[in-house]
């Protein structure tokens, strides 16, 4: 099995990988029935041993993602295997094959082929490339569309429907929790409630914490509803468009004719896109085809010889993209922690209170501590008369997942929401992302980027990875910020999606949560020997 | 020639015995077994280490062995690490219930507590060495996971006076890790060995190491802190760890797999252990005695100048012995 060219196993310890062995690795070649044994050496290869006691070394065999899928013995390399299938090589293929059916006419088998891009990607290339990130929208688009890609999408406007999602689910269960006598099960009215969108966090609560699965909201990640978005919601609109030009003899779009590819700042996406739960078995589709991190977008423009400093920029796709590309307030992990707390300060509370302030730290209503250390933060809505509201935090980082776990499992958890992200510094430091050691060929930093540097034009590549990370989170937050409940379009999809009902009705539930279950892990514990 | 003589026998455990930590007054000790249980015992009178009473047996906080144990150098915690997984922090008379530490994958190979008790390492069949916060109240928090060592860890033990970490792994190295900021990493790695690193200890200065090794041969690091550095712009950036170079390498006194050592803070004295059934006791490089009946999984010398002379240790046999060590030149 060959890994996609922008990736190694070694990136892929970003947040949790401590691996077990796989309880199938080997084919075992029956050349005879006569009972053999098996060896592993010390390196973990695996040789079979004959009665004359000669031994072989065996082949690892390969596994097809669907003998992982069944079986969760060991879910770390069926993980690799998941990241394996899904490379920008596959994009290419699939933009060449829609070229060679349209030059032979088989316009049924061309496939819409359809790009979302997360605001990190975005912030990553605006960093090494010391331009806006609007910029660095506009060279990708035409990149993409130089490749023939269709539509490009952005992520942070299925993000505000992500946000706007769970700020009701919390104001629901919060009050749902309050009023209810308190009990010691835990249940999905439990508090604190806890992030859904990273899927690293997710991942990991499924396979080893599986007490903690209540608590996650069921709200889907930007990604996944983007997912929804295109496969359902803009498949109906071009087929409406399409019987409306008269001539269209084309058959109708189904969520198995359009390709959906998204740009991600971690692997841990490609798995989430893998998940059971988003897949449509009507169609034998997917509602992400395939995810690719920033680095293989890298790794794809440099094989193609591309010179992105050069690159025109062209306007942006005006659908399920928002202007300037707003971002919500808070940080390059989404705003999760600042928006359900300005929103939950005015439903259950009735106090005005801006993301951006809580961004700021700036009002009276908030008291915002750093509890440990930078990637562990404390911040409660105070109320008028001096008494907590709201106790949120927001963990970043195996470790501080850790001290959460902890705290949730012996019942000391103070907290109503807690935004949990996998990656230390959060999503701005992916392990798909680009990184320093990878920016060799570029010439000094100009711009923001300098004054991070603190003594003038250093190149990039001389900057320690934690300088890097505070770079692109400074780059990130150069955009504007917007209010999700301000972006008008998403509440013209949403109106026209869901009907009057809105976020409401059972539609909306159905493509806008999802749900967790806690995978059985195979016990390694008891099939050890030794010390 | 030193004098060695068995002063007692303490024959509580069901199964063999791995580790044995001894409070820091050098008055009682703990130890702890395949039988899943940990005993607290001490010598009485306490002066006469002749009779050994058993103070408490610690059952039911693990499901497994327990196969590392260690007191606080503060107070009278105790911790423990077994091969279910978790660490273990035992309620004991007088001490609040303590919900394990979870995290690791597998096994709970060892346990340690800095210096001043505010921080605890443990390390895992997992590869991994995390490193909590000692909070006080039952209250921990994860400071670090670090996860460069290739194989399993073997053992965790701090640095005698500071927060500086070494762990040992089958992977053939010991590293050392230290705190930058808010985290940790790793500032050197000793490699030397021809096989797994089993255990290591340092003395009382902190500025040697001793390690014993699978390859039957014991060896002493030192510490280097380099010399400011004459540097150009660039490099300016990046920190100078201290180097660990190893000084000597000690072979053919043990004839199997060495499993443990204990180096003396009181007067300097290493102690070893082995598979070969035998404790042998070295004065600077000199091999002065060897005794044993089955393997030995652990020998700890006595850390109060009140009994330095004491040594314990732990054997398959499930019995910890203790030792008085004297006449040594
Ligand atoms: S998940 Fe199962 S099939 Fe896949 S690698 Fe692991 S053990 Fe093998
Ligand atoms: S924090 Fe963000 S980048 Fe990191 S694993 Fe989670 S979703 Fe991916």
């Amino acid at each position: 099995m060959s890994f996609s060219t922008g990736l190694s196993l070694t990136d892929l310890n970003d947040y949790i990988s401590p691996s077990q062995s796989c309880i199938k690795p080997v084919e075992v070649n029956k050349k005879s029935d006569i009972q053999q044994a098996i060896k592993i050496d010390q390196t973990g290869d695996y040789y079979e041993v004959a009665h004359d006691g000669t031994s072989t070394k065996l082949e690892t065999a390969s596994i097809s993602l669907n003998d992982c899928l069944a079986c969760s013995g060991c879910i770390t390399s069926a993980e690799s295997v998941l990241i394996a299938l899904q490379s920008h090589k596959e994009l290419l293929d699939v933009l060449d094959k829609n070229r060679v059916a349209r030059d032979e006419g088989r316009l049924d088998d061309v496939k819409v082929v359809i790009v979302s891009i997360s605001p990190q990607t975005y912030a990553t290339f605006a960093s090494k490339y010391s331009i806006t990130l609007l910029q660095t929208a506009q060279r990708i688009t035409s990149v993409l569309k130089n490749l023939g890609v269709d539509h490009i999408f952005d992520t942070s406007f299925s993000r505000d429907l992500s946000l706007i999602r769970i700020a009701r689910e919390f104001v629901d269960r919060y009050r749902t929790a309050k009023a209810a006598p308190r009990s010691a099960t835990r249940s999905e009215t439990s508090l604190p409630m806890l992030a859904s969108a990273c899927p690293g966090w997710v991942c990991y609560a499924e396979k080893t914490h599986d007490y903690v699965l209540p608590y996650i909201s069921k709200t889907k990640s930007p990604q996944q509803i983007m997912g929804s978005l295109t496969k359902f919601f803009f498949a109906d609109k071009l087929n409406t468009q399409r019987q409306v030009a008269s001539n269209d003899t084309l058959s109708t779009i189904t969520p198995d004719r359009i390709y959906h590819l998204s740009i991600m700042p971690c692997y841990d996406k490609k798995l989430e896109a893998s998940r059971e739960d988003f897949f449509i078995p009507d169609f034998n589709a997917k509602e992400v085809d395939c995810v690719i991190s920033s680095g293989e977008l890298d790794k794809l423009m440099e094989e193609r010889g591309i010179d992105f400093p050069n690159v025109d920029e062209v306007p942006l796709d005006r659908l399920f993209t928002k202007r300037n590309l707003a971002r919500a307030a808070g940080t390059s992990s989404g705003g999760y922690l600042e928006y359900i707390l300005s929103y939950s300060a005015r439903e259950l509370f009735g106090l005005d209170l801006k993301g951006d302030d809580v961004e700021r730290g700036e009002s009276s209503l908030l008291k915002i501590e750093t509890v440990r250390n930078a990637d562990f933060r404390e911040v409660s809505l105070i109320l008028p008369d001096g008494s907590v509201g709201l106790r949120f935090a927001a963990t970043y980082g195996f470790r501080n997942i850790q001290t959460l776990m902890r705290k949730i499992k012996i019942r000391r958890c103070q907290y109503d929401f807690v935004e949990v992200m996998a990656c230390p510094s959060g999503c701005i430091n992916g392990g798909g992302q680009l990184k320093p050691g990878l920016l060799e060929s570029i010439t000094p930093a100009v711009n923001g980027s300098s004054e991070a540097l603190g003594n003038g034009p250093l190149a990039l590549k001389a900057m320690k990875p934690k300088e890097w990370i505070q770079l692109c989170e400074r780059v990130y937050r150069t955009l504007p910020t917007q209010d999700p409940m301000a972006n008008l379009p998403l509440q013209d999809v949403v109106h026209d999606w869901f009907g009057e009902a809105g976020l409401d009705s059972q539609k909306a539930e159905r493509f806008l949560a999802t749900k967790y279950r806690a995978l059985e892990r195979e016990s390694t514990i008891t099939a050890v020997v030794g010390w | 020639m030193a004098k060695i003589k068995l002063l007692a026998e303490l024959k509580g455990h069901h199964d063999r015995t791995w580790q044995i930590s001894w409070h820091r007054s050098g008055q009682f000790l703990c130890s702890c077994s395949g039988d899943r249980t940990v005993h607290e015992t001490k010598p009485v009178p306490v002066d006469h280490p002749l009779v050994w009473h058993c103070l408490d047996v610690l059952e039911g906080v693990h499901k497994r062995t327990v196969r590392g144990v260690a007191f606080s150098p503060v107070g009278d915690d105790i911790a423990t690490a077994s091969f279910d997984g978790t660490t273990g922090i035992p309620s004991r008379p007088g001490y609040e219930c303590v919900a394990p530490l979870e995290g690791h994958e597998n096994e709970v190979k060892s346990v340690a507590w800095s210096h001043t008790g505010n921080l605890l390492a443990t390390c895992s069949r997992d590869k991994s060495v995390w490193i909590w916060e000692v909070l006080g109240d039952g209250d921990f928090e994860c400071v670090s996971i670090l996860q460069e060592h290739t194989q399993d860890v073997k053992m965790v033990l701090w640095h005698p006076t500071l927060d500086i970490l070494a762990s040992a792994s089958y992977d053939d190295t010991i590293r050392i890790w230290r705190d930058d900021d808010d985290d940790w990493y790793c500032s050197a790695t000793l490699s030397g060995h021809t096989s797994t690193v089993w255990a290591l200890d340092f003395n009382a200065a902190g500025d040697h190491l001793v390690s014993v090794s699978d390859d039957q041969t014991m060896k002493f690091w030192r510490c280097e802190t380099p010399h400011e550095l004459t540097s150009t712009g660039a490099t300016l950036r990046f920190r100078q760890d201290p180097t660990w170079k190893c000084v000597a390498t000690l072979a053919n006194h043990h004839t199997r797999c060495i499993y443990s050592v204990s180096w003396s803070k009181i007067h300097g004295l290493v102690a070893s252990s082995s598979g070969d059934n035998s404790i042998c006791i070295f004065a600077p490089d000199r091999i002065t005695a060897a005794h044993g009946i089955s393997d030995i999984n652990c020998v700890q010398w006595n850390p109060s100048p009140d009994y330095a002379d004491i040594l314990a240790s732990a054997g398959d046999d499930g019995v910890i012995r203790i030792w008085q060590v004297t006449d040594v030149e």
